[in-house]
């Protein structure tokens, strides 16, 4: 989902950023926006975790690097290529972008079926594949679905619950219309008119969200109602009741007899 | 767990003693407490953990697909034979007040709810919250459908809260 602002972002830059001859000879890139363009033809390399706005602006950008090859000389090896080294800075995060991209491949195959879902993304600054979950559609196929998902996934899936009360697919649909309306010369104007439209929907989305959870190593969910299903799965989890101590004695001598 | 588990069986039914210490430290807790949750009492709690673990100990099952399975349905079916052997006349879904649970872990008041529950509800929460299985697995170990789990789970859920 935020890729796709970063992508609508990107583009809108694009349409009026101009190609550079850079002075030294040896940098590729005028700042790091050339990078990010770049890897968004070509695909990430697998070291890297995502790219998003250091400030708010595409004129500082951070590349995620995953923690085992994130080094000095990579990041040396990266700002080699970009002129404006002050617009290149790094984060260390845990999974690549590429990993994260082939569990969202392989989860929007659930789409369509008994799982209550409403959108999944990458997010690159979270590190994370966002789930977006329908809460008034919850059901056990769902709940299933959560649980074998964090099982199997840990914290690179983080599940949100609300009604699904924006279509962005029709968002989607009325900005590619206003686009092809558009002249040729007013093009960035459209590009502006979808990243706003997004936006606006994105925030409709997060307003009526009713609650926003994470999935926990047990698959139970932390939740803001006053006594939450979350809460009550802690409480029950965290029980003290456990076999004694004699009984494990008497139980683990059943082989020695 | 469950790929650990079915190392350890395999390596219990090739006569390695040393797999039955393994298995019961990765499943003694969850196990002892749906005993626990269904019958209301150590005593008995304790008495089926020892025939539920020497029964495995002698017998391990064939069946190496789903030891997870194979373990709660057994410690299920031993729990709730002693249930029906203690209270004849008494149905699973009578509510269940055993003093022992406030006395083991009086300071938590969630045991005193959970102990108000239904046998099933404490059965279903129990497998789910402790044992860790999907209401897919556990409609498999209970025999009843997998939305019939599902409302018992959300079912108890709601008791617990109003009584919280």
């Amino acid at each position: 989902m935020k890729r796709i602002f970063a992508i609508m972002l990107a583009a809108v830059i694009s349409a009026v950023t101009a190609v550079t001859a850079f002075a030294d000879g040896t940098a590729k890139y005028e700042t790091a926006f050339g990078l990010f363009e770049e890897w968004m033809q070509t695909g990430y390399p697998d070291y890297v975790t995502g790219m998003w706005s250091t400030d708010g602006s595409m004129d500082n950008l951070t590349v995620g690097i995953v923690e085992e090859k994130y080094s000095e000389e990579l990041k040396n090896e990266l700002l080699s290529l970009v002129e404006n080294k002050d617009t290149l800075s790094f984060a260390k995060q845990k999974y690549s972008n590429n990993y994260l991209r082939s569990i969202q491949e392989e989860l929007t195959a659930y789409f369509g079926g008994e799982i209550a879902l409403s959108g999944m993304g990458v997010y690159d600054m979270e590190n994370y594949v966002g789930i977006d979950i329908v809460s008034d559609k919850m059901n056990p196929a769902t709940e299933d679905f959560i649980r074998e998902c964090t099982e199997k996934y840990g914290d690179a899936v983080h599940f949100e619950f609300g009604s699904a009360n924006v279509d962005l697919e029709e968002i989607l649909y009325v900005t590619t219309a206003t686009e092809e309306k558009a002249p040729d010369s007013m093009m960035w104007i459209a590009f502006a008119a979808v990243a706003v439209l997004l936006a606006g929907g994105a925030a409709i989305v997060i307003i009526s969200r009713r609650r926003s959870v994470l999935a926990g190593a047990d698959g139970t969910l932390a939740a803001a109602d006053s006594i939450s299903d979350g809460q009550l799965e802690s409480l029950i989890g965290e029980t003290d009741i456990a076999p004694s101590a004699e009984l494990d004695e008497k139980i683990l001598s059943i082989t020695k007899k | 767990m469950e790929d650990r588990l079915s190392e350890l069986f395999l390596r219990l039914r090739s006569g390695d003693d040393s797999a039955f210490a393994g298995i019961y430290g990765e499943v003694k807790k969850p196990v002892y407490i749906i005993i626990y949750r269904i019958v209301g009492n150590r005593e008995t709690a304790e008495e089926i953990m020892q025939e539920l673990f020497l029964k495995l100990y002698k017998a391990p099952p064939e069946d190496m697909s789903n030891p997870k399975g194979w373990i709660f349905t057994a410690a299920r079916n031993l729990a709730i034979d002693a249930v029906r052997k203690r209270r004849p006349d008494t149905s699973e879904e009578e509510p269940h007040t055993s003093g022992e649970a406030e006395r083991i872990t009086d300071k938590i008041d969630i045991e005193r709810a959970i102990a108000g529950l239904s046998c099933a509800e404490r059965e279903v929460l129990s497998l789910y919250i402790n044992a860790g299985l999907t209401f897919e697995e556990i409609s498999q170990i209970t025999g009843a459908s997998r939305s019939a789990v599902y409302r018992t789970y959300r079912r108890a859920l709601k008791a617990l809260r109003k009584r919280l």
